[in-house]
């Protein structure tokens, strides 16, 4: 018997990508991710007749992820004292595929960020959602989010040497190839 | 893992990359969309700005790593499992967590 809508399955198939890197991002390891998405998915389900269609079904889950997580946080904080100590947001599986040198330096300046801003810069800057949404998803001011994203930004190319004079990545060439174009026009 | 594992493991990814498609392909079109009316500058050479976009294009890419790691068949028996009861219905004591 199926009962949820074709579309609303899809969708949520479509979405454990995204709450999987969004679960880690938060747990920082791949078990405890998985369970929370887990979570999430049942949650969901037993709340589907709550979600307003039309609104954004992503967001909608991401919000009841996080809330799993803090809530489960809370209630186990006494339990395992070192939760806040070494994050590791970290694949556990074939870090070699990841192995691309700039990845590894994205990951562990990631893994150094204070938690609320990695969580913001991830929802914004990675995941996409407006700042309205990420201040809906996180419970908090769309300021907030805005402060929180440039201090990551600001972080992050920090710890990954990125200067403004040094710009990096694979637009390095193309901005040395315009910037020579636009010389050899004048 | 056998090997019935594996090909539901890569159907699922492809179906989770299939949805996930879309969002890129709109970033795709807004971008030519944004040359088209000229309203992507021309770089005028390295700028704090340019340095943090190519911040949020590492990002992305790094992201989207995460976002390719296939997707584990128990997500799908859960989903399998959740819907034989009604949304918003109540758990039954079989269907939560696995």
């Amino acid at each position: 018997m199926t009962v949820a809508s074709e579309q609303t399955q899809a969708e949520l198939v479509a979405a454990i990508p995204n709450l999987r890197a969004f679960a880690l991002s938060l747990a920082g390891n791949v078990d405890r991710a998985d369970d929370l998405v887990q979570e999430t998915l049942v949650k969901a389900w037993h709340k589907l007749d709550t979600f307003q269609d039309g609104t954004n079904l992503k967001a909608w889950l991401f919000t009841i992820l996080r809330n799993a997580f803090y809530s489960d946080l809370r209630k186990h904080r006494r339990e395992t004292p070192d939760v806040d100590g070494e994050h590791a947001m970290r694949l556990a599986s074939h870090p070699e595929q990841h192995g691309h040198l700039d990845m590894q330096e994205m990951l562990q300046a990631l893994d150094k960020l204070p938690e609320e801003q990695r969580e913001a810069v991830l929802l914004v800057g990675a995941e996409g959602f407006a700042y309205e949404e990420a201040a809906e998803i996180c419970g908090c001011a769309v300021g907030t989010i805005k402060t929180l994203v440039n201090r990551a930004r600001n972080n992050l190319a920090e710890l990954m040497h990125i200067t403004p004079e040094d710009d990096f990545g694979p637009d390095r060439l193309g901005v040395t190839v315009l910037a020579a174009a636009q010389g050899a026009k004048r | 893992m056998s090997s019935d594992e594996g090909k539901t493991n890569t159907a699922a990814a492809a179906t989770a990359q299939a949805g996930a498609a879309p969002a890129s392909k709109d970033q795709n079109v807004q971008m030519m969309a944004n040359v088209n009316n000229g309203e992507l500058q021309p770089p005028e050479g390295p700028s704090g700005m340019e340095a943090s976009d190519a911040l949020g294009r590492q990002l992305k890419k790094v992201y989207g790593k995460l976002l390719s790691e296939p997707v584990p068949d128990k997500f799908f028996e859960l989903l399998k499992k959740l819907d034989q009861i009604p949304p918003g219905g109540k758990p039954d004591s079989g269907s939560k967590g696995t």
